[in-house]
């Protein structure tokens, strides 16, 4: 039984069909990689997953437990999602990690529990920002909400957690610092990303799925899978790959290398 | 400032505003008379405070906490300082509501039930219209406020419309009771305005957890367990509740629902569970200082109280955008 199997999704608004056919599975201890070109379905996969849009066909099951026969409370105890952008509101920073425990306590308590605090202490540790605790959102930089919202989805202790381009807009030493999180959860938990960086998620994910149109190019092992061969074809354009040395490759577009050289 | 001294704080305003109230008046009462209980069951002084004084502030409070605590559940669920009950159309819609029944006449047959059922009939009917529409051309929770300004515009007409057709004596009655005056409460009205605020305090600080996790938007709380679509459609509703309720008793009160909470978020945080009953509290205590101004200013003429709020919201608002404006820059 693994902790996500997705078989044969497909996903639409509407008439308009965005991603079909899909299928892939994690457990935990898998980093996947969910890569492809702007408009194939990366984000709407992700969507589909955490329950933000309905499935027009297929099945997602969470250890075994098909998505259909769970409530969306229980589906936030198993699967938490990092956003892409979060909200920079005057809400302080320990409050919003706190928010991460609203599916195991009562919508209608009146005070966060020891063990909550103690939790979300632990997740402020984890991301490293215990030291912006009682900052408002709206006074952090981009990386610093990025980690609070990931601390948010650690409180929620979830069995599998999607992080929708992690790192985007982040400077060097704060994307290091996420993809070394990233290595370290998923000691415990199974991480779907999606990026558009794919040489981020060589150096992070051992599985990957490779979308083109909607449709799944491939999905498995990231080293047979994250080839130039299939990134041509998915992202339409001559891909290379440069090896650094034995165990460190990038990808990098053809046309991007040309440009370098001639200027 | 600690959450609790914060509380003690609020409660000392609200207690020290009422007894002030009570004692404001043409006939003026000894505070010190008051507390110490000298004046007996008999004397006037205790008719005037039972059947005028108690009554009005009591409807007072009532009214500054409804009005309050529906502006911060809204302003929680649509992340924007400018949505009070006003500008989302529902009070407009009891005020529709009120004016339907006046030029029916059916408050002379079935008295202030008949107020209250109207003002709620409309607050709802009006909701469900923004609801709709917003499910019709599938828009945001934002969009939502433009379509609040919409439908109040369209019932402020249809409100025009009756009083403009309306006999003069329907018209009369429609303008005194719509203008925001506390002078007319009366013992029935306000137990149950104080019911009504109490239950609704109590109830929404329960809600609190709901109206933070919805804080972050809809798709984020939705991750976090929450059903939005369900749960934004119940606050909705105890929002409109509360600000029909207090259209029923005094008609449109502008500006409570919006700058009370603004302030309130501004000293105590963001923790619904633990604003909702201060603002209730500072919309009472608001709503006092505004009753008591009215009664004061132009003395021995009365200001409707809806005047001094609308006028006091309006400067402290600005005031209040400035000073944000230039703590960001």
């Amino acid at each position: 039984m693994n902790t996500i199997d997705i078989q044969s999704l497909t996903v639409g608004y509407g008439k308009q069909i965005v991603i079909r056919d899909i299928s892939l599975s994690g457990n935990i201890g898998d980093i996947i990689a969910i890569i492809g070109a702007n408009g194939s379905g990366k984000s709407t996969l992700l969507k589909a997953i955490i329950g933000d849009v309905k499935q027009q066909n297929g099945n997602i099951f969470f250890n075994g437990i098909n998505s259909y026969d769970i409530t969306t409370r229980q589906r936030a105890q198993i699967v938490a999602c990092v956003e892409q952008e979060t909200y920079a509101s005057q809400m302080h920073i320990y409050d919003y990690v706190m928010m991460g425990r609203t599916p195991f306590r009562s919508l209608f308590s009146l005070t966060d529990s020891d063990d909550d605090r103690r939790i979300v202490s632990q997740a402020l540790d984890t991301v490293g920002i215990a030291h912006l605790a009682n900052k408002a959102l709206a006074e952090t930089s981009g990386g610093e909400r990025r980690l609070a919202c990931i601390a948010k989805t650690l409180v929620q202790q979830p069995q599998i957690l999607l992080l929708d381009e992690p790192t985007a807009n982040l400077d060097w030493a704060n994307k290091v610092a996420i993809i070394n999180l990233l290595r370290t959860l998923a000691q415990s938990m199974c991480l779907v990303i999606v990026s558009h960086d794919v040489n981020e998620v060589i150096s992070v994910a051992n599985k990957a799925l490779v979308l083109a149109e909607g449709h799944s190019l491939c999905f498995g092992d990231a080293h047979k899978t994250i080839t130039p061969e299939n990134l041509s074809q998915a992202y339409k354009t001559d891909i290379c790959e440069i090896n650094i040395d034995k165990e460190s490759r990038i990808m990098m577009a053809k046309g991007l290398l040309k440009l370098k050289i001639e200027n | 400032m600690n959450k609790a001294t914060q509380y003690i704080l609020f409660v000392i305003v609200l207690v020290a505003l009422s007894i002030l109230s009570i004692t404001i008046g043409s006939s003026e009462l000894s505070a010190i008379d008051i507390l110490s209980g000298k004046i007996s069951y008999e004397s006037t002084e205790w008719t005037i405070i039972r059947h005028l004084r108690l009554p009005r502030t009591l409807t007072t409070i009532g009214i500054g906490a409804l009005l309050s605590l529906s502006g911060c559940i809204m302003q929680g669920l649509f992340r924007n300082p400018l949505v009070e009950p006003y500008t989302m159309g529902l009070s407009g819609g009891a005020v529709l509501g009120v004016a339907v029944t006046f030029c029916l006449g059916l408050q002379i047959s079935f008295g202030i039930p008949a107020l209250i059922i109207s003002a709620l009939l409309g607050g709802l009917l009006t909701m469900f219209v923004v609801l709709t529409i917003r499910r019709a051309i599938k828009c945001d929770i934002n969009s939502m406020l433009l379509i609040g300004i919409m439908i109040s515009f369209a019932t402020s007409s249809i409100t025009t419309l009756l009083m403009s057709l309306t006999t003069h004596e329907n018209l009369s009655q429609i303008i005194s009771w719509s203008i925001g005056s506390m002078d007319s409460a009366s013992e029935e009205m306000a137990i149950f305005i104080v019911a009504s605020a109490l239950v609704a305090t109590f109830a929404s600080a329960f809600l609190g957890n709901i109206i933070n996790a919805l804080s972050l938007g809809a798709t984020e709380a939705q991750h976090i367990g929450i059903n939005s679509q369900k749960m934004i459609i119940i606050l909705f509703v105890v929002a409109t509740l509360m600000a029909a309720v207090s259209v029923a008793a005094v008609g449109v009160v502008a500006f409570v629902g919006m700058i009370i909470p603004h302030i309130i978020r501004r000293i105590a945080g963001h923790d619904h569970r633990y604003i909702l009953p201060l603002a209730a509290m500072g919309g009472s205590s608001f709503m006092l200082l505004c009753d008591i101004a009215a009664r004061t200013i132009i003395y021995p003429r009365e200001l409707p109280s809806g005047v001094i709020t609308g006028i006091c919201g309006c400067i402290m608002f600005i005031y209040l955008t400035s000073r944000q404006r230039n703590e960001h820059n």
